[in-house]
Formats: C-alpha cells, structure tokens, sequence
C-alpha cells in the first residue's frame, strides 16, 4: 500500500479508491425529508408537458378535422359552379339550336319576299 | 462521527431488518440514506465526473428507493438494490446528456486536476505525493475513456469492492459478461496506468 512507485498498478488503483471515498465522506449527506421535499419543489416548477402534450395533439387532431371538411366544401363549391355554368351553356345551345336561320344570314332575311 | 465498525455493524442489522420485515418505514430509510449516500454520491460522481448530476443521481437513486421499498424482498443485499438503481439513473443520465447535444458540456465538471485535491493527507512527503497525485490522474483519466460498461464494473469492483456476483446482480450482466468487461477495462487502465513508468 506504501509502495509509491510508479508502476505498481495495484497500488495506483488503491489510490485511486482513496481519492474517491475521500471525495464522497466530504459531501454532506442530506435527510429523507429533504430529498422528498426536492422533489416537491422538482415536480411543481416543471413544465406541465403532459398538458402541453394533449393541447398539441388535439391541435393537430383538429387540424387532420378541418383539413378534408375544407376539401369537401371546395368540391362542393367547384360542383355547383359547374352546374351553373352547363346551365347556361345548355341554354345557349337550345337558343342556337331554336333559329330558324344562322344568326349571319338573319339580315339576309330581313330582306327576303315574304318578310 | 460513527466508526467503520459502528457503521457496518448498523448497515448489517439494516440490511437484516429489511430482508425481514421488508416494511422499511420513514425513520429506518433516513438511516439507509445516511449509509449509503456515500457510496451511491461517489459512484455517481465517478461515473459522470459532474457534482451536478452526481448529487441528482444519488437523490433520484434514494427517491426511487423510497418509493419502491415495498418491492425490496431481501433477495439481494440494500446495497446491491441500490446500486442496481444507480447503474440504471447513471445509464439514463449518459444517455440523456448524449441525446441533449447542446447539454453536453457538464455543469460542474470533475477532471484530473481536481481529483488529484481528493487524495487523503495520510502522511506521506511531498514528493510521493506529486507521484500519488500522478497515479490517481492517470486512473482518473484511463476510466474516463472506458465504455460505459466497461467503466461501471470497473468503478464497482475495485472502489466500491464488490463480488462479482454482486455486480451482476446490479448490473443485470451475466457473471461472465462482468468478467469479461472487468478483464477488458482493467486492460485498458493497466495500459494507459503503465505510460507512467
């Protein structure tokens, strides 16, 4: 245990046993009562991250909600737009098809006997 | 200031009672932290070289014990119990700390210079103290570049003297597997230990 040369492993290592018991005796060892009460004070000054969780996730539950009722309403919007827009043409298309003579020739006719 | 006699004597009948009656109530544990803190703080300390999270390891480590004590049945000793709680919140913290990239430096950290302060005043000359000092540096550093296992069974049998089996016990390895890790770190140390000649 005396022994200080150099390459005594054995004896470094005892050394180095020493210097750490040394280091853990110095510390003060504090009562049951005071660790619990740390982790009163440990537990009341975190963050609430279970709340903070379930707020995040029913954000996003929401959101993934909205996202296909917003997609609905749109193609409902395009749909009805459509419908209005075929409503007009078609009657256009009957318009067009009711002439007795192509609008272009219409003043032709004015003139025709008879008229 | 209890003698070591004193001490073991308290820990064995603790030990003892506990395996008995299991029920370890409030005024027996502030005996158990008293007891054992020591060597639960300087484990912890060794293996993450930061007072810091040393001091919360050993206060996590008698908090989870405390908790759990209904599940303590005596099958091995407190110590071991302890110990085994220790290895695991020791394990967590390293692994912590390496997930937390911008925490990685430690709040107070412990490196050679200071451990070579640690070294007891047990009358030796100065001169065999700068050789110590050297000595107790060069193991401090050698665990330090240890894998994590390696380190652990390392610290556990030779400052806190343990069996082998007792390691085991509180590391979940396999007998063979702490031999083999002790066999290793005690390698690498005797390497880096023997660059002092």
């Amino acid at each position: 245990m005396n022994d200080f040369r150099p390459g005594n492993f054995q004896g470094a290592v005892a050394r180095f046993r020493d210097a750490i018991r040394q280091e853990g005796k110095r510390r003060e060892i504090p009562e049951l009562q005071a660790i619990l009460s740390h982790e009163r004070r440990a537990k009341a000054l975190r963050p609430q991250w279970t709340k903070v969780a379930w707020a995040g996730a029913a954000v996003v539950a929401l959101m993934l909600g909205a996202i296909p009722a917003y997609e609905r309403a749109q193609e409902r919007q395009r749909e009805s737009e459509q419908e209005k827009a075929d409503a007009v043409l078609l009657e256009q298309v009957n318009a067009g098809l009711a002439r007795s003579v192509p609008r272009a020739m219409a003043p032709l006719m004015d003139w025709a006997p008879g008229n | 200031m209890e003698s070591a006699a004193a001490r073991h004597e308290i820990a064995v009948s603790m030990e003892d009672r506990a395996g008995r009656i299991v029920d370890l109530g409030a005024a027996d544990f502030d005996t158990v932290v008293r007891l054992y803190w020591p060597r639960i703080f300087r484990f912890a300390l060794a293996s993450l070289r930061d007072r810091d999270a040393a001091q919360t390891v050993a206060q996590d480590c008698f908090l989870k014990a405390y908790r759990g004590r209904e599940r303590f049945r005596g099958e091995a000793s407190l110590l071991t119990w302890l110990m085994q709680i220790a290895v695991n919140l020791v394990r967590d913290n390293a692994r912590n700390r390496r997930l937390q990239f911008w925490r990685r430096a430690p709040a107070y950290p412990v490196d050679g210079q200071a451990v070579r302060n640690w070294i007891p005043d047990a009358g030796i000359d100065p001169e065999q103290r700068i050789l110590v000092q050297e000595q107790v540096d060069a193991v401090w550093n050698a665990t330090a570049r240890l894998p994590e296992r390696q380190r652990t069974v390392f610290l556990l049998r030779y400052v806190e003297e343990m069996e082998l089996l007792e390691i085991a016990a509180a590391t979940g390895l396999k007998e063979g597997a702490v031999k083999i890790h002790l066999y290793r770190a005690l390698r690498s140390v005797r390497a880096h230990v023997g660059r002092l000649r």
